[in-house]
């Protein structure tokens, strides 16, 4: 039985020096603009590490690739670290085919990448 | 890419109008259909993928964000294949002329993907009408 999709949302913590950042839904083709605008005021607080979890991604088309891309380059402007935790095996798999993985890093779990 | 006369009769068409939010009225009544044909998680993934790229791609590119400008979807899900066609109005482009976007010098690039991931994740992939129509199959394996 087909489910539709899970509305996009992002839940943002600051544990430390870090800022974590969930993605929580589905990132379609109509919810990555308001994606790109979120990742970009959460990169106006520069935080010194920003982890993306993934953990509740369901799923992400290239304009939320992009939308990733975007805030790890902002991150890399402004000195911060940026890393992408425990995504789910179908948005793993995307990751690993666009080679985005050789452009940063991706941990098993936020703690791991807390760690990092 | 000939689909034969079968698959030609049995498309059904969806006409909506240039923006990513209309993209997503075909995708949910595509996505019913297969489901109600039994296909894997897995291929679900890959068709909802592949409409999504090619649904933006033919918003943004195609017809340049233009919301005077339409896109048809035509469609024959059954339990073997699923058959998708997404049309827009533009100029249509060159596919082979777009870059590999996992080129070290791309990567950083913030688009540029959807046309590889659809390739990926489809059993065919092929543009007609000039650029302007791309056709999606994906076997239900």
């Amino acid at each position: 039985m087909y489910v539709s999709d899970r509305p996009l949302s992002v839940q943002v913590t600051l544990r430390g020096e870090a800022l974590i950042c969930r993605l929580v839904g589905s990132a379609t083709m109509d919810a990555c603009d308001l994606l790109n605008e979120q990742l970009a005021r959460i990169a106006q607080q520069a935080p010194k590490l920003l982890v993306l979890d993934l953990s509740d991604l369901q799923f992400i088309c290239s304009l939320g690739l992009g939308s990733i891309v975007a805030a790890y380059l902002r991150a890399k402007r402004y000195g911060g670290k940026f890393i992408l935790a425990a995504p789910l095996p179908a948005v793993a798999e995307m990751l690993e085919l666009t080679k985005l993985t050789v452009l940063f890093p991706v941990s098993q779990s936020v703690e791991e990448a807390l760690g990092a | 890419m000939e689909l034969g006369p079968e698959i030609e009769a049995s498309l059904r068409t969806i006409d909506i109008s240039n923006t990513l939010q209309e993209a997503k009225k075909p995708e949910e009544i595509i996505l019913r259909e297969v489901s109600r044909c039994g296909y894997s998680e897995d291929a679900t993934f890959a068709i909802k993928l592949a409409l999504e790229e090619a649904m933006t791609n033919a918003v943004k590119h195609g017809n340049g964000n233009d919301r005077t400008k339409r896109i048809t979807v035509r469609y024959s899900i059954s339990p073997e294949q699923a058959v998708i066609l997404v049309r827009d109005q533009g100029e249509g482009f060159d596919p082979d002329g777009v870059p590999d976007p996992t080129e070290p010098s791309r990567l950083s690039l913030p688009s540029g993907r959807g046309i590889m991931l659809m390739r990926a994740y489809m059993t065919h992939i092929a543009f007609r009408a000039g650029g302007s129509e791309v056709c999606l199959i994906k076997r239900n394996e």
